[in-house]
C-alpha cells in the first residue's frame, strides 16, 4: 500500500486513541491501556508509511478542503518520509515506555495526558506532510498547543511559568513564520507550497523571507539566542513527553528551516544565508554544551544538550545551503545529508537519554543528580542503555553519533577546500568549535553517568532504588539497539540519507557508501568503516583479556569489598565527587561565557517588568469602550427583553393559540 | 336534496357533541361523548359517500368507525379511569355559559369565512364545511379553555375530527392511503399523549396544566 | 576493504607497538634517572613490573562497578585499533578505514571517556578529581589538535592521515610556513595529551595519588600501565606519521618496510629523548593557569590557519 494510505491510518488511529482516552478518563488503567494501544498501532503504521516514502517519488494528495483559498494538500516526499519515520519511531518507544511510566500520573488526569499526546503526535505528522501554508500553520499551532498542555501537566508554579514562556516564544516564532509565508504567498498568489516553489522572488524579498523563516523556525528548534524556553519547558513535561519534544518537536524547527531555505526558496539561495546558519549552529553547539555542564538537574542538562545538537544539525544544513549557493551539488548533498543523519541520530539517542532519565527519576523521585548515585548496581539495564546513549551523544566511534559528526566534519572540510574566502574562513572555525563541543560533551556525559550511576548512593531513595518496570526497560532497549545499529549499519543507512538529501535538493545522487565503507562522495580520498572498527575493537580486546587471565589460577580471586583510599580515613559519602565540583574547572576557565547568561537574564527581567507595567495599563484602559457604548446598549436590550418576556407565559396552551393565530394571519396575507 | 339536509343536520349534531366533550367534568365522560361524536362523523361519511358516489368514503367510514368510535375511546377510557385530580375541580377557565357563547361565536365566524370562498365541488355542503372548520377551532378552544391536561387530548382529537371532515368534504376521491395516515395518527397520538398524562400524574399527582411549568429544568 | 597484506601489516604493527610500549616507558624512566645523575632501573624494568603485578590479587573498592573492571581492556583494545590505522612503517595508512584524522581524534576521546568514567566509577574522590582534570585537559587540547590537523589536511586535500603524510613528504603542500606552524601547534597539543610534566594533571602523583589509577591493583593495574605506555607511544607515532613521514616505505616491499621500521625507530628515540629533556627540566604547571598555556597553542594554530588562508 502506498505511504499515504498508511499515513491516513496512522492519523485516524491517533484521533481514535485521543477520543478513547478522553472517554474512559475516569478509569486510569483503562485510559493508559487504550491510549498506549492506539499509540502503538498508530506509530507502527506511521513507521511503515515513513519508511516506504524514503525512496521513490513524492506522493501528493490534493483535497479541495473546506476553504477556497487553501486546499488541503499533503505531500509525502523523502524528507517528509524521514520525519514521519523519526516521529513514529520515537512515539512507538514513548508509548511502550508510557505503559508503565504513566502509572506515576494516575489520579492526575492520565486520560488528558493520553489525549494531548495523541493530538501532539498526529499534528506533528500532519505538519511535516502539509504542502499548503495555511494548513501547515494550523497544524503547527496545534502542535504547540498540545505540547503546552503537556508542559504544564504538573500544575506547579515552575511548570506553569515554564509553559507560559514556551507558549510565548512559540507564538513569537509563529508570527515570524506567518510573515514569511504571507510574503511568499503574496508573490505566488496562492498558499500552496507548490506555487511557492515555482515563484522566484527578488533577492531582497528572498532574504527577508529566509531570515523570518530562519528566526521563526529557529525559535521552535531552540537555537541560541531563542532557546530560553527549552531548559525550562522540557524538564517540566513528563519524561516520555520530554523525549518526544526534545527528540522530535525541535526537529520540526530544523525541518522548517530546511523547507524554507532549501525547498521553497529553490535555487535562489545566497551565500551569506548558509554562513549565517553555520554561525548560529556553531555558537549554539558550544554555548549549549557549556551551559549543560553547569547543570545538576538531569533533565535541564539534557535540554541544553538538545540546543547543542540542534547547533550541530544546523552546521550540516548550513553547508548544504552554501553548496547550493556555490552551485556545487556534491557539497550541498553532503552537507544536507550530514544534517539529516544527525537529526535522525539525535532523535534516537536524545529520546533514549530522556527515557533513561525518566526511569531514574521514577525510582528516586528526584531530578537532582546530586541526590542519586550508585544506581548501576540496582538498575543495570537502565545504566547500560544510558551508557550507550551517553557514548552516542559524545560521538564515540563506532556508534551512530560519530558517523553523523564524521559526515559533518567532512562536509565542513569539503566546503573549506573549494569556496569563496568567506566560506574558507568560516568552515574550519566551525569545525574547531565542533571539536570543542565534542570534548565538552564527553566531559558532560562522563559527569552525568558517573554522578548518577557510579559511586556511593547519596540519598535514601537512591539506596532503595530497583530496576525500572519492564515496559520502560523495553522502550529504552529498543532505542539503545537503534543507536548501535544505526552506527554499525551506517553503510546501509548513509546511502538512504544521501538519497533523501538529493531528492530534497533536486540534484543527482552522490555515492556515500561502498560495501562496508563510508565515504563523503566520490573523489574524496578518505573513508570510514564503523563495522570494521567494531570488529577490530572486539577482536583486539581478546589480547588484554588473555593477558588478564594468564595467571588467574596462580593468584587469589578478585576481592571487591574494600573501602576506597582516603589517606587513612574511612571514606564518607560527603567525600564523593559532586556534579558541581566535577564541572568546576570548566566553569572557571570559561567564566565569561557564563557571565553572558547573567546579563541576558537581567535584561530579560527588565523586559518582563516593562511588560507587566504595560499589561496593567492596558487592563485599566481596556473597558473604556465597553463602559461607554457596549454596556448601555446591553442593559437597554435587557430591559426591552424583560418587557417582551411576558409573552412567554409558560403555559403551552397559550402557545397553541399563538401558533394558530400566526397561521390565520398568514392565511389572510396569502389570500389577499 | 334530502341528503344535503341530512348532512347539514348531522353537522349541527356534531357541534352539540363537541360542546359536550368540552364541558363534561370527568374525562371518562368526555371519552363517551367523543365516541358518540365519532359515530356521527361516520354516519356523515356514509351519507357523503352516497351523495358523491365515491367508494373510498365507504372504506373511510369503516376504518373511522374502527379507530375513532371503538379503539380510541377504549384507550382513553382505560387509561383515564385511574387518573383523578381532586384539587383541579372542573378545570375550566371560564364558566360553562361563556364557553357555549364562545363556541357559537366560532361557528358564526367560520360561516363568514366559508361563505366568502367559492368552491365548485361543495356548493351545497357549505354549511357542513363551515361546521368542520369550526370543529377544528373548537378543538383549539378546548385546549385553551381547559386546564385539565386530559382535556387537551380531547381538544386535539376534536381538531383532528374537524380536519378529517374537511378533507372528506373537499376531496372525497382521495386514495385510501390518506385514511390510513389519519387513522394511524389518531391512534398513536392518543396513545402517546395518554402515556404522557399518566406519567405526569404519577410524578405530580396533579392534572393541572398551569402546574406543568415546574417540569422545567 | 584493506587487502590481506595491508591487514597483516596493520596487525603486525599493532602487536609490535603493544609489545614495545613498556620498553619505551622504561626508556623514559632510564633517561630521567640519568638526568637526575642516578643509576636508575634498566630499560626492561617495566616488563618486570607488569609481570609482578600480573601475579598479585585484584582488589577493588566496594562501590566500584563494571566500568572500573573493564576499562583496562577497553583502553588497550582501542589503542591497538588506533595503532592499526596510523601510518608508521609506511607512508599510507594500513587500514584506511581507521586512518582518518577525525576517527583517530575521536578514538582517543573514547579512551578518555572510559578512563575518566572509571575514575568516577571507583568511588574514590582522588580518582574523581583526576577524571575531572583529564577531561578538562581534553577540552583544552582538542580544539588545538583539530585546527592544526585541519590546516594540514586542507593543505593536503584530504583528511586521511596517510594522504597528509604523502603530501608533506612529496612537498606538494604549497605553504611551508603554515605546515611548520601547524606541526608546532600539533606537537604542543600532543605534548599536553602525553600527560608528561609540566602537564601531568590527571595522574599527578603528589597531588592526586595517581588520579584515576588510584584504586587499580594487580592485573588491572598492569594493563592500565601498559595502556598508558602504549598511549604515549602512539601519540608520538601519530605526530611522526603525519608531520615527519620522511623515510617510511612508500609501497609494500620487504626492504621498504625494513627501511621504514628503522626510520621510525630512530625518529621515536630522538623525539622521546627531546621529551625526556623537557619533562625533567620543569615542574608541574598550575592547573588554574593551564588555559593560558593552551591559548598559546590556539594562537599558533590560528596563525597557521591564517597563513593557509592567505596562501603564504
Amino acid at each position: 500500500m502506498t505511504p499515504l494510505s498508511f499515513f491516513w491510518i496512522s492519523i485516524l488511529v491517533s484521533v481514535v486513541g485521543a477520543l478513547a482516552s478522553i472517554l474512559v478518563r475516569n478509569s486510569d488503567s483503562t485510559a493508559i491501556r487504550a491510549a498506549s494501544g492506539a499509540g502503538i498501532v498508530a506509530s507502527a503504521a506511521g513507521l511503515v508509511s515513513g519508511l516506504s516514502a524514503l525512496s521513490g517519488p513524492a506522493a501528493v494528495i490534493d483535497l479541495a478542503g473546506p476553504y477556497p483559498f487553501a486546499h488541503f494538500v499533503l505531500r509525502v516526499d523523502p524528507l517528509a518520509g524521514l520525519m514521519i519515520s523519526v516521529i513514529s519511531l520515537l512515539s512507538l518507544v514513548a508509548w511502550i515506555y508510557g505503559l508503565a511510566y504513566m502509572r506515576e500520573y494516575e489520579g492526575r488526569g492520565v486520560g488528558g495526558m493520553g489525549f494531548f499526546m495523541h493530538i501532539f503526535i498526529a499534528s506533528m505528522m500532519l505538519v511535516v506532510a502539509a504542502d499548503n501554508a495555511f494548513w501547515f500553520l494550523i497544524f503547527f499551532e496545534m502542535m504547540s498547543l498540545a505540547s503546552y498542555f503537556l508542559v504544564i501537566f504538573d500544575q506547579n508554579d515552575e511548570a506553569v511559568s515554564a509553559g507560559f514562556l514556551y507558549f510565548f516564544v512559540a507564538h513569537a516564532g509563529s508570527v515570524l513564520i506567518m510573515a514569511a509565508f504571507f510574503l511568499m504567498a503574496n508573490a505566488a498568489g496562492s498558499f500552496d507550497f507548490a506555487a511557492f516553489r515555482e515563484t522566484s522572488l527578488s533577492p531582497t524579498t528572498a532574504s527577508i523571507v529566509f531570515l523570518l523563516g530562519f528566526l521563526g523556525f529557529g525559535a521552535k528548534a531552540g537555537m541560541i539566542p531563542l532557546h530560553i524556553w527549552l531548559p525550562r519547558a522540557h524538564p517540566a513535561a513528563p519524561s516520555h513527553a520530554s523525549a518526544l519534544m526534545s527528540g522530535v518537536m525541535i526537529k520540526i524547527g530544523v525541518f522548517g528551516i530546511i523547507k524554507v531555505g532549501l525547498d521553497l526558496l529553490g535555487g535562489q539561495e545566497l551565500l551569506w544565508w548558509g554562513v549565517v546558519v553555520l554561525a548560529f549552529g556553531a555558537v549554539s553547539s558550544v554555548l549549549g554544551v557549556i551551559y549543560a555542564l553547569a547543570e545538576h538537574d538531569i533533565k535541564k542538562l539534557l535540554a541544553y544538550h538538545s540546543v547543542e545538537n540542534i547547533g550541530i544539525i544546523l552546521l550540516g544544513v548550513g553547508v548544504g545551503m552554501i553548496g547550493i549557493a556555490m552551485n556545487n551539488p556534491t557539497l550541498a548533498v553532503l552537507g544536507l545529508m550530514a544534517g539529516l543523519y544527525h537529526l535522525l541520530n539525535h532523535a534516537v539517542f536524545k529520546g533514549l537519554l530522556f527515557l533513561g532519565a525518566g526511569s531514574v527519576i521514577y525510582r528516586t523521585h528526584t531530578k537532582d543528580m546530586e541526590a542519586m548515585g550508585g544506581l548501576a548496581k540496582a538498575m543495570p539495564w537502565t545504566a547500560l542503555s544510558f551508557l550507550i546513549g551517553a557514548l552516542a551523544i559524545s560521538a564515540i566511534p563506532p556508534l551512530n553519533g560519530f558517523v553523523s559528526e564524521w559526515y559533518t566534519y567532512q562536509a565542513l572540510f569539503a566546503g573549506a577546500l573549494e569556496g569563496s574566502f568567506l566560506v574558507r574562513f568560516a568552515t574550519p572555525i566551525a569545525a574547531v568549535m565542533l571539536a570543542l563541543t565534542g570534548a565538552l560533551a564527553v566531559m558532560c556525559f562522563v559527569k552525568a553517568y558517573g554522578v548518577i550511576f557510579s559511586g556511593p548512593a547519596r540519598s535514601e531513595n537512591a539506596r532503595n532504588a530497583t530496576e525500572a518496570p519492564h515496559s520502560m526497560v523495553a522502550g529504552m532497549a529498543i532505542l539503545a539497539a537503534a543507536c548501535v545499529l544505526l552506527g554499525l549499519l551506517a553503510p546501509l543507512v548513509a546511502p538512504v540519507m544521501g538519497n533523501i538529501a538529493s531528492a530534497t535538493l533536486g540534484v543527482p545522487a552522490v555515492m556515500f557508501a561502498d560495501g562496508a565503507t563510508l565515504m563523503p562522495g566520490e573523489g574524496a580520498r578518505t573513508v570510514l568503516s564503523t563495522p570494521l572498527i567494531a570488529v577490530l575493537l572486539i577482536a583486539l580486546a581478546m589480547l588484554p583479556l588473555v593477558i588478564h587471565g594468564i595467571n588467574a589460577r596462580m593468584r587469589a580471586t578478585r576481592r571487591h569489598t574494600e573501602a576506597a583510599w582516603a589517606t587513612g580515613y574511612l571514606p564518607d559519602v560527603h567525600m564523593a565527587l559532586t556534579a558541581k565540583s566535577f564541572a568546576q574547572p570548566i566553569r572557571m576557565f570559561f567564566a565569561p561565557l557564563y557571565a553572558v547568561r547573567k546579563t541576558v537574564s537581567t535584561v530579560w527581567a527588565c523586559l518582563t517588568r516593562g511588560y507587566e507595567r504595560f499589561v496593567c495599563f492596558a487592563r485599566r484602559n481596556e473597558p473604556w469602550a465597553d463602559n461607554r457604548f457596549v454596556n448601555p446598549i446591553a442593559s437597554g436590550v435587557g430591559v426591552a427583553g424583560r418587557r417582551f418576556q411576558v409573552i412567554q407565559g409558560g403555559d403551552f396552551r397559550i402557545y397553541c393559540l399563538y401558533i394558530v393565530g400566526a397561521l390565520v394571519a398568514l392565511l389572510i396575507v396569502a389570500a389577499s | 336534496m334530502h341528503e344535503f339536509l341530512f348532512i347539514n343536520g348531522l353537522s349541527g349534531l356534531l357541534i352539540i357533541t363537541a360542546l359536550m366533550v368540552i364541558l363534561s367534568k370527568k374525562a371518562i365522560n368526555s371519552a363517551i361523548y367523543y365516541a358518540a361524536q365519532s359515530f356521527v362523523i361516520v354516519v356523515l361519511f356514509i351519507f357523503l359517500g352516497a351523495q358523491t358516489g365515491s367508494g373510498e368514503l365507504y372504506l373511510w367510514s369503516f376504518t373511522a368507525f374502527i379507530t375513532k368510535v371503538l379503539l380510541v375511546p377504549f384507550i382513553m377510557y382505560t387509561m383515564f379511569r385511574r387518573l383523578d385530580d381532586g384539587e383541579l375541580g372542573s378545570g375550566q377557565v371560564m364558566p360553562a355559559a361563556f364557553s357555549a357563547i364562545g363556541a357559537a361565536l366560532i361557528v358564526i365566524l367560520c360561516y363568514a369565512v366559508v361563505s366568502g370562498v367559492t368552491l365548485p365541488s361543495a356548493e351545497n355542503l357549505k354549511p357542513a364545511l363551515a361546521i368542520s372548520l369550526a370543529h377544528f377551532f373548537l378543538g383549539l378552544f378546548c385546549i385553551v379553555a381547559q386546564r385539565n391536561i386530559l382535556k387537551q387530548v380531547f381538544g386535539y382529537c376534536l381538531m383532528e375530527n374537524g380536519s378529517h371532515l374537511t378533507l372528506a368534504i373537499l376531496a372525497p376521491n382521495a386514495p385510501e392511503l390518506v385514511e390510513i395516515g389519519i387513522a394511524t395518527d389518531a391512534v398513536f397520538a392518543v396513545a402517546i399523549m395518554a402515556v404522557l398524562g399518566t406519567r405526569i400524574f404519577g410524578k405530580f399527582n396533579s392534572l393541572d396544566a398551569g402546574k406543568l411549568t415546574t417540569l422545567k429544568g | 576493504m584493506p587487502t590481506l597484506s595491508h591487514f597483516l601489516l596493520a596487525v603486525v604493527q599493532a602487536l609490535a607497538l603493544f609489545a614495545v610500549a613498556p620498553l619505551i616507558s622504561g626508556l623514559s624512566r632510564f633517561e630521567r634517572a640519568k638526568m637526575h645523575t642516578r643509576r636508575g632501573p634498566s630499560i626492561f624494568q617495566d616488563y618486570r613490573d607488569i609481570y609482578k603485578l600480573l601475579r598479585r590479587q585484584d582488589l577493588a573498592p566496594g562501590e566500584a562497578g563494571r566500568i572500573f573492571q573493564f576499562m583496562p581492556v577497553v583502553m588497550l583494545a582501542t589503542l591497538m585499533v588506533i595503532a592499526t590505522g596510523l601510518p608508521m612503517l609506511t607512508r599510507f595508512t594500513p587500514i584506511s578505514a581507521v586512518g582518518d584524522l577525525i576517527t583517530v581524534v575521536y578514538l582517543f576521546a573514547l579512551i578518555r571517556f572510559f578512563f575518566s568514567l572509571s575514575g568516577l566509577d571507583s568511588g574514590s574522590s582522588f580518582a574523581g578529581i583526576g577524571a575531572s582534570r583529564e577531561l578538562t585537559m581534553g577540552v583544552l587540547v582538542e580544539p588545538i589538535m583539530m585546527l592544526a590537523l585541519f590546516v594540514a589536511a586542507l593543505l593536503a586535500g584530504s583528511t586521511n592521515l596517510g594522504e597528509i603524510g604523502i603530501a608533506i613528504s612529496s612537498g606538494t603542500v604549497h605553504s611551508a610556513a603554515a605546515t611548520l606552524l601547524a606541526a608546532g601547534a600539533f606537537a604542543f597539543a600532543l605534548y599536553i595529551e602525553l600527560g608528561k610534566l609540566p602537564y601531568d594533571m590527571a595522574e599527578a602523583e603528589q597531588e592526586l595519588q595517581e588520579g584515576p589509577l588510584t584504586e587499580y591493583s594487580g592485573p588491572s593495574l598492569a594493563l592500565v600501565k601498559w595502556g598508558l605506555a602504549l598511549k604515549q607511544t602512539l601519540v608520538v607515532g601519530w605526530f611522526i606519521g603525519v608531520f615527519l613521514p620522511f623515510g617510511s616505505a612508500t609501497e609494500m616491499s620487504f626492504f621498504g618496510l625494513i627501511g621504514g621500521l628503522i626510520a621510525f625507530v630512530i625518529k621515536l628515540f630522538v623525539i622521546f629523548g627531546v621529551i625526556a629533556v623537557i619533562e625533567n627540566s620543569v615542574a608541574r604547571a598550575r592547573f588554574r593557569l593551564t588555559p593560558q598555556h593552551s591559548w598559546l597553542g590556539v594562537g599558533a594554530a590560528s596563525l597557521a590557519f591564517v597563513f593557509y588562508l592567505v596562501g603564504l
